[in-house]
């Protein structure tokens, strides 16, 4: 028996609006997931090396370091470079999408956003992953 | 240094009774004078105080913001009972409801001018929720909304003698998403307050959607530039949908309404709009109206707006000559370039040019004409002719 | 003898300390005024979209015309920065005034300017253009250089304006800094009123500013203390000065340095006039003087936002010849309209505006020296009364020094550019030391225009350039 796989899963939370950080903390602890949040881009990174979550959600425009470079970081360390990446965006900006996808990430999920749909992301991709790893 | 200044301060304190009968009018200035620095440092005492009492409020708002922006992402983000969301609506609002129960028993309670800010605080957070979610959500969001009756002060606030708490209430109301208020949003259409009247527009387009123009080009008594310049914005947002609205509005008794939807029209490019505008120019309008008619049936490109605008070139009014120049130059081909020709002879420096322009769009026996010109005996002529085609050439250059 | 002169300056101190008081009245209404004028412009910004002004098609497009002189070493950066506004459609036509160093050919190398055949049509006379000159490169197509000989800032404007496709104008001097959204500020009054022909904005001093690729990056203090006394000086007389004119037909005067015209407007009066020192000031009497006579509705107003900003004189020799040309101008100005002066018939221009520009601020510096002169002649002979000296320095002095903190104070809860505090107690401080010393100064600078003005002394002086950011 694996007791691993009894665990909630962790998610880390990086976003600087308080109203979607709020939000997605709630669904997703509703949904049974243990959730870190952050707000900015520095503690973001620090914080994923310190706990290695099980996944990301990674919002682009943040102060301190923005989703881009912390993407980037992250693909470069030996312990984050595997871990998957959400970009959260907003609608206008179909271009941070291509280039966040190019940079590593595994999906994204546009503002304004579906909470159901967003669950249903964080599942697949955490599946796929979970796939990758066995 | 203190003998100086007991000596100032005597001389100050007897200055109104030191001055002679005549000098009665120094006395007066004098006490003014003290009156006026009193004023001053009352009044500045007020500001500091006035700055203190708005920081204390910011704080006690950002506290209650936060506390109900967990509590409302918390209950948004709860998942119905399987149950209750396999039936009906009613059951869905039942469980909405029951969500709410605490908070609203928590509000009852409270003195009336604290209620309101609760009521405030909840109306931005929720505003703000509306925005970053779609989906199933949205349906709750409403659904408190109206229960928590938190759209009260807004639409009560639509009747203030203030127009910036009108303006910020037709504002909110909007993002509130607010069928209730369609009524006294509609009135605000007819407020004087460009600002008012500008945030009720918007507001009803973002509750009804497009079918808001009806309203709002029916009963704007006139449509500001700055408004223009706002309206277009969103309208053109709506494409071919708004199409039809704007087509209505053209028989409105307002000038500026009318000059507005023709222009809009063609900025939107929709070629459903030709017939009305052809029938429109040959109703004899005024000027203005007539010129930006003849404008826009140059954007839309429609080779059925060729009569008219070939016409209004020989049109007796300047400005109505210049637009259909213009626009016989986007309608693009060789068809009426006589008449650019005879004006491009006959007009004025400024209708030269755009004469010559226009040649310069009719294909190529357009520029044939306008390198003829190169060689015209009037002077000016000649020189616009080689201004323009001088101008084409650097055109081609750069691209 | 001697006593009928010290009868006529005792008569003469009681005067001017009721001249005082009456201005010090005039001033609080303009300082109460204008507070709630800012206060409705600030609601009124709350509600504007910026981001729809720039897109829409219905937002008027603007010319723009900067005349430059021996401008060599900033003219390029000054250019670039105004083709990055944050507006929709304009154009820029830099007027190259005939410089004698080669403003024109770093302008011909930096942006690839080709001599066109453009038709100039002289409707406002003004000396020869030479060429007119547009670039090669698709980035610089909204920019037109001419090229005419030397003929004054004037000549330079109505050249510029006779090649301006648009209908609204905006004037500015080469090396005004603007913000980034000068032109979106200024053009709103014209969109809200037809019948609005002139808007002016606030130029604010960039001495101890960072300015960075023509933009002021971060506001701050100069580290010499003329340039924070002329701060205090620009805010009194713009925060306080020009908004309360709003409410009538709009101020006398507008800024060379910025400011947006109706184009239709400027050809009707006749252009600038180049026989004048004040020309801007003149041209905007002119305005108001040609609508009242033809019993248009019209108005011009002042948007209070910060819209440009300038380099004051560092110096005393430079700020003294500024001070000296814009008294010179002033009078100038009363002058040619003389005729509005106290003539109903303009409406409140003319018992409002002008009589308040010639008691105030034209002949406010004669008053107040003779009102030293007096003290100084009674004290000689002994016979001051202490108590009327007192008066005297309360109204004046003391009431000038309270306008001064209250122009500051305005713009701490208006627009909070001066972000840091030793900044702000600094500016609160100064106002009041102004006026031992540095306002006396200003007094004789401006006593010596008129003397120059009427003995014939009409040249500008020059300004020497020290390049931005430094």
């Amino acid at each position: 028996m694996n007791f691993e796989n009894l665990m909630p899963e962790t998610i880390l939370v990086a976003e600087d609006q308080r109203t979607i950080l709020n939000l997605i903390e709630f669904k997703l602890k509703n949904s049974g997931y243990e959730v870190i949040v952050v707000q900015d881009g520095q503690t973001a990174l620090k914080k994923a090396n310190d706990i290695l979550p099980d996944m990301i959600l990674l919002d682009i425009m943040m102060p301190l370091m923005t989703g881009f470079e912390v993407l980037a970081a992250l693909k470069k360390g030996e312990n984050t470079k595997n871990i998957p990446v959400l970009l959260i965006t907003a609608q206008t900006r179909e271009d941070d999408v291509i280039k966040g996808l190019e940079l590593g990430a595994d999906d994204y999920i546009l503002k304004p956003f579906s909470p159901n749909e967003l669950v249903a992301r964080i599942k697949t991709v955490l599946l796929r992953n979970n796939k990758k790893k066995s | 240094m203190k003998f100086f200044l007991s000596h100032l301060s005597a001389s100050i304190l007897t200055l109104p009774f030191s001055f002679s009968p005549q000098h009665f009018g120094l006395t007066i200035i004098f006490l003014f004078a003290v009156a006026a620095t009193l004023f001053v440092v009352t009044m500045s005492l007020l500001l500091v105080f006035r700055k203190g009492r708005e920081v204390r409020e910011k704080k006690v708002r950002e506290s209650l913001s936060k506390h109900y922006s967990s509590f409302f992402a918390n209950i948004l983000m709860q998942d119905i009972p399987p149950q209750a969301a396999a039936r009906s609506a009613g059951e869905r609002f039942r469980f909405y409801k029951s969500s709410l129960r605490t908070v609203k028993k928590g509000i009852e309670r409270l003195p009336k001018r604290t209620r309101l800010l609760h009521k405030s605080v909840m109306r931005s957070v929720l505003i703000d929720y509306l925005k970053d979610l779609k989906g199933e959500t949205t349906e709750k969001i409403l659904y408190y909304i109206y229960s928590l009756d938190i759209l009260d002060e807004p639409i009560f606030m639509m009747d203030s003698r203030r127009w910036w708490i009108r303006a910020t209430a037709a504002k909110e109301l909007g993002l509130l998403q607010a069928k209730r208020a369609i009524v006294p949003l509609t009135a605000a259409l007819e407020d004087s307050h460009p600002d008012v009247q500008f945030q009720a527009m918007q507001s009803l387009l973002m509750i009804v959607g497009v079918s808001a123009l009806r309203n709002i080009l029916r009963l704007s008594k006139s449509v500001s530039q700055g408004t223009a310049v706002a309206l277009s914005v969103i309208i053109l947002e709506y494409r071919e949908e708004a199409v039809p609205y704007l087509l209505e509005s053209l028989t409105s008794s307002s000038p500026s309404v009318v000059l507005f939807s023709i222009a809009l029209l063609g900025q939107i490019g929709f070629v459903s709009a030709v017939e009305s505008l052809i029938q429109f120019c040959l109703s004899d309008p005024e000027p203005i109206l007539y010129g930006t008619a003849v404008e826009t049936l140059g954007r839309l490109g429609d080779e059925r707006a060729y009569p008219v605008v070939i016409a209004a070139i020989q049109h007796s009014h300047t400005s109505i000559r210049l637009k259909a120049l213009e626009a016989l130059g986007r309608l693009g081909e060789k068809k009426g370039m006589d008449v650019v020709i005879e004006r491009m002879r006959k007009g004025d420096i400024a209708e030269k040019r755009i004469a010559a322009h226009a040649l310069s769009h009719l294909s190529y026996d357009g520029m044939n004409a306008l390198y003829e010109l190169l060689n015209s005996p009037d002077t000016v002529t000649r020189m616009i002719a080689l201004e323009v085609t001088e101008e084409i050439e650097r055109g081609r250059g750069l691209s | 003898m001697i006593e009928i002169l010290i009868i006529f300056f005792k008569a003469y101190l009681i005067f001017v300390i009721i001249y005082f008081a009456g201005v010090n009245i005039v001033y609080s209404l303009f300082l109460g005024v204008s507070y709630k004028e800012i206060l409705n412009h600030m609601r009124r910004n709350t509600f504007a979209d910026d981001r729809k002004f720039v897109q829409s098609e219905f937002t008027y497009p603007v010319s723009m015309i900067a005349p430059a002189f021996n401008e060599g070493k900033t003219v390029v950066e000054s250019v670039k920065s105004l083709l990055k506004l944050n507006f929709g459609k304009y154009e820029v036509l830099v007027v190259n005034d005939g410089s004698k160093d080669e403003t024109l050919e770093t302008m011909v190398h930096e942006f690839e300017l080709l001599k066109t055949n453009q038709f100039y049509d002289p409707v406002l006379p003004a000396q020869p253009v030479r060429g007119i000159y547009k670039s090669r490169k698709p980035e610089y197509r909204n920019l037109t250089i001419i090229d005419k000989e030397n003929g004054g800032k004037a000549d330079a404007l109505n050249v510029g304006i006779n090649c301006a496709k648009y209908d609204h104008i905006c004037c500015i001097d080469a090396d005004s800094i603007l913000e980034d959204d000068a032109l979106l500020k200024s053009m709103r009054p014209f969109h809200e009123d037809k019948t609005v022909v002139a808007v002016g904005g606030i130029i604010r001093i960039a001495n101890g500013c960072k300015v960075v690729n023509g933009r002021v990056v971060s506001v701050g203090l100069s580290h010499n203390l003329l340039p924070i006394f002329q701060v205090i000086e620009y805010l009194r007389a713009f925060l306080s000065g020009r908004m309360f004119w709003n409410v009538f037909q709009g101020p006398l005067i507008i800024s060379g340095a910025f400011g947006i015209f109706k184009k239709s407007i400027i050809m009707e009066v006749g252009g600038y006039r180049s026989d004048t020192v004040g020309e801007d000031m003149e041209l905007v009497a002119r305005i108001h003087r040609i609508m009242m006579e033809k019993k248009r509705s019209y108005k011009i107003i002042f948007v209070p936002d910060p819209v440009c900003w300038t380099e004051a004189p560092d110096s005393l020799s430079v700020l003294s010849r500024q001070r000296n040309r814009w008294h010179r101008g002033l009078l100038d100005t009363l002058f040619i309209h003389k005729k509005m002066l106290f003539n109903a018939n303009y409406g409140a221009v003319g018992i409002g505006a002008m009589p308040y520009f010639l008691l105030v601020e034209l002949l406010g510096p004669v008053f107040e020296a003779m009102g030293y002169l007096s003290l100084m002649v009674m004290y000689c002979f002994g016979v001051l009364n202490s108590n009327i000296a007192i008066l005297f320095f309360i109204v004046s002095l003391f009431y000038g020094a309270l306008f001064s903190v209250g122009a500051v104070i305005l713009e701490e809860i208006s627009f909070q550019r001066y972000p840091k505090p030793s900044d702000l107690a600094l500016l609160l401080s100064l106002g009041i030391i102004e006026n031992f010393g540095y306002r006396q100064l200003t007094v004789m600078w401006r006593l010596k225009g008129f003397f120059d003005y009427f003995t014939g002394n009409k040249n500008w002086g020059s300004m020497q350039r020290k390049g931005f950011g430094k």
